[in-house]
């Protein structure tokens, strides 16, 4: 009962009807949610509402899920992690933005109606339409956009330079200004295990038969 | 009343039904966690929402008293669930339930784990080279108890050979929460800028954190022991002993010493907003890692001006077990070849960071001593007395020796003889009464120091980079060989994001020079100063790039150099380069979906100096380069992409020569996947031609598949053959690659 007291407080307190875009599903650790208004900081709880602007802390063991009200686009932070959402409310749609200071980030992003979905890091912009990817973004070494599904476009901010990512591929993004694309390896998810994003869940699944005859199913998942 | 009352309910459900709840979590039919469940359903868009009219019930009971609910959304967080089925139904202004269905589980998992292998095979054949490589990589990871993690990175490759150094990967890293993390094998480690930063150490690599304090430790091998191509293990020369009788006098030659490296970094601070550091790195070679005498080595014998070995025959392959008493070895700082080296390091590092990162500074200062050759060991302190300065014995300059500690005592930390570079790291006329240099100087260009500092400020959008380093001539990591010497650096950069990042402005320059020592007389220099536009309008909207640098390099030389026969050498170097590139990317929607490209480069450099000779072979150039790519998404769904690109260089070609080079490439690349993307099949064509001071031309087509076998396994071929043509000679190249992919 306590915690839904807290939970409504601070539905209350940070939302407000008109501006709320996305929800929090899931917190793990710490991870603290600041109000572009009035810049306070508060712990972000699951099923706290987030709106147009609001920035989120993830401590180093913190994770947090979000999901966008419109269209179920998932947005995931890892520990250590500074990312501001931004989106702004349009008829049935919410366009969609995350401008990433640093971290990691994994994302499954549903397709946008004729809309991209902006994510910026101080070093690229990627523009993305539906996908999931990963992104590493550490300011001083670089970007690394990891494409699990889909295709983005990336852009190095530094040169200007473009490329496209496509399913299985890489692109690392530096402040140097290099931009390169190479197909993905273990190491460009290494640490985002607990984002769940690696190996989807698998099924096998076995029929069997008893001496009536009845026909039963055995579900194996695994990952 | 009524009639309002049903009117309303009949303009509420027909509103509804144009948009149906989202289902936010659970996922219907999903297996989640039973602890902390979050019930939630988005009615964004929907219209007419009461969120009073709205009834949330699981299991059949009402939990709507429990639930958050307006007209965006509703929610509910329970802190415990039973294991099982549990259903959730939800009643929404007149129409009937959302319902759906998932089930809780007792707690997560304690052991999850993952990983893949990837086997490839190559083949390369460019013109009368082939070069075939296979390799299998295996990484597993994963965790135990939410505690630790462990991973392995494993890469065996047919490249291995013991004439090299390793090839295969051999880690394996097991990390225990964020306390420590323990590397064994090969690894990367990172300590710091100057001491060790990246290189691969086979050897234990631990990092500890506790708080504050943070201990980083390293110990293993930088390099192992090669003794190298046993045809080519020895050089020889012929020598005569005290009777007069010839003998082979072995040298050693094509080896590599073992080279062992203990390296450490004490810090304290966490890091989000303070640092300090110190670190430490020794390394050495170990002399007793090459074998002397290699019995199956061959040497082919040949007699030369001194004489001839008795029992020898000229041209004859011998190995050196068969020359026995008619081969003499060499010690081994008399072998040929770099001789075997020690190196310490020490440094200290600052890392701060205020106003919640958005400023941030750091520098880092590191002090090499490095000993090229530590064959015979140390000197003791009368040597080195005696080498450094021998007017007056224990006395170094201003210096009275007599109370220094004697260099051999310290040998384990550092070998100390006439092959230390440099001998003394500071400038020893900046000390005592009569010093004459100023004793800043002398610290400040220290030629075995190396010092760093930046500072960033992210305010308002707006990044903002100060920089600056200087790495003296003789600095040396060998834990970090790739730094790059004798220069000092600063640089200033700022970029702007305007627009919500749709529009960036970077402006940045750059000065480097080789002004480090006291003594250097002609200072090379660069400057750079750079440019950078680029728009994002939006989508629909194309992207443009405009980048331009200018780059001003001089060594500091004005004048002729006069040689002795009344002739002279012109060794001035002062040019000016210009670089303009212009970039436009354009997605757009024809019949099919479109990426079109466009990229203009100009290069010009220019040189400053116009009194040159006829016969100066002149540095200025002009290069200008011409790409236009479009990439097609057919709706089939075949998606094509083709590449032209037209480069025209004008250079010099030789002494008071000049010429042109211009080259066409075009290629044509096209995919299509089959079976549910399971299959894709690609294949392209592509040609080049090249006319001025090369003739070539070719023409080259390549195909390959990927086919994803299972979810988890696939299959990647593909292939090239190219037919060249330069200077009326035909060439083919053929490359062929295969790998195979299993994940679990």
């Amino acid at each position: 009962m306590k915690r839904i007291l807290i939970l409504c407080l601070s539905l209350c307190s940070i939302s407000t009807a008109s501006s709320k875009i996305a929800l929090t599903i899931k917190v793990n650790g710490k991870v603290f949610v600041i109000d572009e208004a009035n810049s306070v900081k508060q712990p972000l709880k699951p099923g706290t509402p987030l709106k147009d602007k609001d920035k989120i802390l993830t401590g180093k063991n913190g994770f947090v899920a979000i999901m966008y009200l419109d269209d179920k686009s998932v947005v995931k932070m890892l520990g250590n992690s500074d990312l501001t959402v931004s989106g702004k409310r349009s008829g049935t749609q919410i366009n969609k933005s995350l401008d990433i200071k640093y971290g990691k980030i994994a994302a499954s992003i549903s397709p946008q109606k004729g809309n991209e979905f902006r994510i910026a890091t101080p070093t690229s912009v990627a523009s993305v339409k539906g996908t999931e990817l990963t992104i590493d973004s550490q300011p001083g070494i670089g970007d690394s956009f990891t494409l699990l599904e889909g295709l983005i476009e990336v852009t190095n901010t530094i040169t200007g330079e473009s490329t496209e990512v496509e399913n299985g591929e890489t692109a690392i993004s530096t402040p140097e200004g290099s931009l390169e694309v190479h197909e993905t390896t273990t190491d460009d998810l290494a640490g985002f295990e607990d984002a769940d994003v690696e190996i989807p869940t698998q099924e096998l699944r076995f029929e069997v038969e008893d001496e009536d005859g009845n026909i039963k199913e055995i579900i194996i998942r695994f990952q | 009343m009524k009639k309002n009352i049903i009117f309303l309910a009949l303009f509420s459900s027909i509103l509804l039904s144009q948009s149906d709840v989202l289902i936010m979590s659970p996922e219907p039919n999903s297996e989640i966690s039973g602890h902390d469940v979050l019930i939630a359903i988005s009615t964004f868009g929907m219209k007419g929402i009461n969120p009073n009219n709205i009834q949330l019930l699981l299991d059949g009971e009402d939990i709507s008293d429990l639930a958050y609910m307006d007209e965006d959304m509703v929610t509910c967080l329970l802190d415990q669930l039973d294991p099982g089925l549990h259903q959730i139904q939800i009643f929404i202004g007149g129409g009937g339930p959302k319902t759906w269905s998932f089930t809780t589980t007792l707690r997560e998992p304690t052991l999850k784990y993952s990983g893949r292998i990837r086997s490839s095979s190559s083949m390369d054949q460019i013109d009368d080279q082939t070069l075939n490589i296979s390799q299998v990589m295996v990484n597993f990871k994963g965790s135990a108890y939410e505690w630790m993690k462990f991973k392995t990175n494993v890469k065996i490759t047919t490249q291995e050979q013991a004439l090299y150094q390793p090839r295969n990967v051999l880690g394996f890293e097991i990390a225990l929460k964020d306390y420590a993390t323990i590397n064994v094998g090969d690894s990367n480690p990172r300590l710091s800028h100057f001491t060790m930063n990246g290189k691969r150490i086979r050897g234990l690599n631990a990092n500890i954190k506790w708080s504050w304090f943070n201990l980083h430790f390293v110990q293993g091998e930088i390099n192992r022991a090669i003794e190298g191509d046993l045809k080519k293990a020895y050089s020889y020369s012929i020598d005569t002993d005290d009777e007069g009788t010839k003998f082979l006098s072995l040298s050693r030659n094509g080896y590599t010493f073992e080279q062992n490296v203990m390296a450490g970094r004490l810090a304290l601070g966490r890091g989000k907003k303070f640092q300090w550091g110190l670190n430490f790195m020794k390394a050495r070679d170990d002399t007793n890692s090459v074998t002397q005498e290699l019995n199956n080595a061959e040497i082919v014998y040949s007699p030369d001006a001194t004489g001839s070995v008795s029992g020898l025959d000229s041209g004859v392959v011998y190995t050196i077990s068969e020359l026995g008493t008619k081969a003499h070895y060499l010690d081994g700082k008399n072998w040929a070849g770099d001789g075997p080296k020690d190196n310490l390091v020490i440094g200290t590092d600052l890392g701060i960071s205020l106003f919640n990162k958005r400023l941030r500074l750091d520098g880092e200062l590191a002090l090499s001593m490095t000993n090229n050759n530590i064959w015979g060991g140390p000197l003791t302190l009368a040597q080195l007395d005696t080498m450094i300065d021998d007017s007056v014995d224990n006395k170094l300059s201003s210096f009275d020796l007599s109370s220094f500690p004697d260099p051999a005592d310290y040998e384990k930390i550092l070998i100390i003889n006439p092959n230390m570079a440099p001998l003394v790291p500071i400038d020893i006329n900046a000390f005592g009464d009569n010093a004459t240099v100023d004793l800043t100087d002398a610290v400040l260009s220290m030629p075995s120091l190396a010092y760093r500092g930046r500072a960033i400020t992210n305010f308002y959008g707006n990044y903002l980079a100060l920089e600056y380093s200087q790495v003296g001539p003789e600095f040396n990591s060998l834990a970090n060989p790739y730094l790059v010497k004798n220069k000092r650096e600063w640089s200033i950069s700022d970029k702007f994001k305007l627009l919500q990042n749709r529009l960036m402005l970077t402006l940045g320059y750059k000065y480097q020079d080789d002004d480090i020592l006291t003594i250097v007389e002609k200072i090379k220099s660069q400057n750079t100063l750079s440019l950078g536009v680029n728009a994002l309008p939006g989508p629909g909207l194309p992207t443009l790039n405009f980048t331009y640098r200018s780059i001003g390099r001089d060594n500091g030389t004005t004048e002729l150099v006069q040689l002795t026969d009344t002739t002279s050498t012109d060794n001035r170097e002062n040019t000016h380069t210009n670089n303009v590139m212009v970039n436009i990317n354009h997605r757009f929607d024809l019949i099919w979906s479109h990426s079109l490209s466009g990229t203009f480069v100009d290069v010009a450099k220019e040189d400053k100096f116009s009194d040159r000779a006829d016969d100066f072979v002149d540095p200025a150039m002009s290069t200008q380069v011409i790409n236009i790519s479009l990439t097609t998404r057919y709706t089939i769904p075949l998606k094509t992409s083709f590449n032209f690109t037209a480069n025209s260089s004008e250079l010099s070609t030789g002494p008071g020569q000049r010429g042109t080079q211009d080259f066409l490439t075009a290629n044509f690349d096209a995919e299509y996947p089959f079976i549910n993307n399971l299959l894709l099949v690609k294949g392209g064509i592509n040609m080049a031609r090249g006319t001025g001071m090369v003739d070539m031309s070719w023409l080259g087509f390549k195909g390959g598949i990927r086919w994803r076998i299972m979810d988890d396994f696939s299959l990647n071929t593909q292939g090239e053959f190219r037919s060249k043509k330069t200077g009326g000679i035909n060439k083919n190249t053929i490359i062929a690659r295969a790998n195979l992919e299993y994940s679990f």
